[in-house]
């Protein structure tokens, strides 16, 4: 199970949460929310870090397009699971829905640049989820990766209408994330401000759902340097699927993140 | 930072585009489309610079804040549903705040709080539906502005903020027990499109 710190606010009602969001390498793969960015006195000098390996708007609409597959496959799997029923299914059902869709949408773009779309890989290393409970706080942590990734790197793009298509999907993550919270019971379903991820972080996060072996990194990938086991305990090879054999990826190169002053909200 | 001397750069920037939608959008720009018709504005971006950006923004989270509060503490709404509309009322008013102070450090004078007329609402649907409406447009305010911003850490910013008032509709619309997120995508808006849905709550 990963495993994602949903993002909340420090302390009772509304902590003075950074404005201006820095590259904030948290420290720790396990602590991948939480007093991260700005704030603005320190404005001056602030660089967006430039998360490493997307370097290129097609290597930000892979990087989505990757992370899409993982959410349209997971839904998939968690909707013939039969472990979902009432007003959750009928969310999730929704949401997977939207998860194809953007999938759909960021296929084709790709495409139409001249790119070749990132595939869906034959299968997923997803935890065994064994109850409706279980599926919501799993989902929940992929959607606030989602939305983070999204935060961390469509302020890169330097296209201005792919900058507003992948806002609105940013948005829609957001919500579903949010939502599940919601269900969860979670009495602050929405933190005051966005958190970013960076690129690292991401991987951090989702590399070991890619079924990548050796640590959350993905093969011919420099490592993140997160062990696997940062990440909440070894992932359990779900439906009996096998080994995910990793097709072609992102075109991503290994560059430094910029670290940034961190202070505390 | 040279905010202030950006000037009035074209921005080669689809606001047609944008009312396709997200899946539109995105096969605009395949098409090598960063113009189509019926633009309403083709020639003159609304904005000049960020911080005119921000201050659009700061003149919609003022009005958040101040309806949040006003439904608040009008006795409509209780139990998990205030529970709720308490935080996003407080959390619109750290999007005051934040954005004021980033309009300040950047040398700019911030907006002020405007006066507005809030109708007198009766039910705890009408309070949750006329929040839902008023942060959707909050969203697609944001979204429909992104594309002006010029400083990335800025648009970093201001895409955090848009998300958390992305999050406020789904959850809104969560309590009302109707679908919590219908789009796939979050619809965008103009300018004149937001002013023309907030101009009836603005004295």
């Amino acid at each position: 199970m990963i495993n994602v710190i949903l993002p909340h606010d420090e302390g009772n009602g509304i902590s003075r949460r950074q404005f201006l969001i820095g590259s904030g390498v948290l420290a720790g793969a396990a602590a991948l929310f939480g007093a991260g960015g700005l704030t603005p006195g320190q404005l001056g000098g602030i660089k967006i870090a430039q998360a490493a390996g997307l370097n290129s708007d097609m290597d930000i609409l892979m990087f989505a397009l990757t992370l899409e597959h993982v959410e349209d496959a997971a839904y998939r799997a968690v909707n013939a699971s039969g472990l979902l029923s009432g007003k959750v299914a009928e969310y999730f059902k929704t949401f997977g829905d939207h998860e194809h869709t953007h999938v759909v949408a960021l296929t084709d773009v790709i495409t139409k640049l001249g790119g070749t779309p990132v595939a869906e890989q034959a299968s997923y290393s997803f935890p065994k989820l064994t109850s409706q409970d279980e599926v919501v706080k799993f989902f929940a942590q992929v959607e606030e990766v989602g939305a983070g990734a999204y935060l961390g790197a469509a302020p890169l793009l330097q296209n201005k209408d792919l900058l507003a298509a992948a806002a609105a999907i940013h948005n829609v993550e957001a919500q579903h994330a949010s939502v599940l919270r919601a269900v969860m019971g979670d009495a602050q379903p929405s933190p005051a401000f966005g958190s970013p991820l960076t690129y690292d972080q991401v991987i951090a996060a989702v590399g070991p759902l890619l079924a990548m072996s050796g640590g959350g990194s993905m093969p011919g990938m420099p490592t993140t340097g997160a062990p696997a086991t940062a990440l909440g305990g070894p992932l359990v090879l779900a439906l009996g699927l096998g080994a995910a054999a990793l097709g072609a990826m992102l075109r991503v190169r290994s560059r430094e993140t910029t670290s940034s002053d961190e202070s505390a909200s | 930072m040279d905010i202030q001397n950006e000037g009035v750069n074209r921005r080669d920037f689809a606001k047609g585009a944008l009312a396709l939608g997200g899946a539109g959008l995105l096969s605009a720009v395949a098409l090598g489309a960063s113009r189509s018709g019926g633009l309403v504005f083709a020639q003159n971006a609304p904005f000049k610079n960020d911080l005119e950006v921000l201050n659009y923004a700061l003149t919609l989270e003022y009005f958040e804040a101040t309806l949040y509060k006003t439904l608040n503490d009008s006795g409509k709404l209780q139990g998990k549903d205030l529970q709720y509309t308490q935080l996003f009322g407080q959390q619109e008013q750290a999007h005051v705040d934040a954005v004021k102070a980033t309009i300040e450090k950047l040398g700019g004078t911030p907006v002020t709080k405007g006066d507005y007329n809030f109708p007198t609402l009766n039910t705890r649907e009408d309070v949750l539906n006329l929040l839902n409406v008023v942060e959707q447009t909050g969203v697609g305010a944001y979204l429909g502005a992104a594309g002006y911003i010029q400083n990335k850490d800025i648009l970093a910013a201001a895409a955090s903020i848009m998300q958390v008032e992305a999050r406020h509709t789904a959850l809104i619309r969560y309590l009302l027990g109707i679908q919590p997120v219908p789009d796939a995508f979050t619809p965008a808006f103009t300018p004149a499109e937001v002013l023309a849905k907030v101009k009836p709550f603005f004295k």
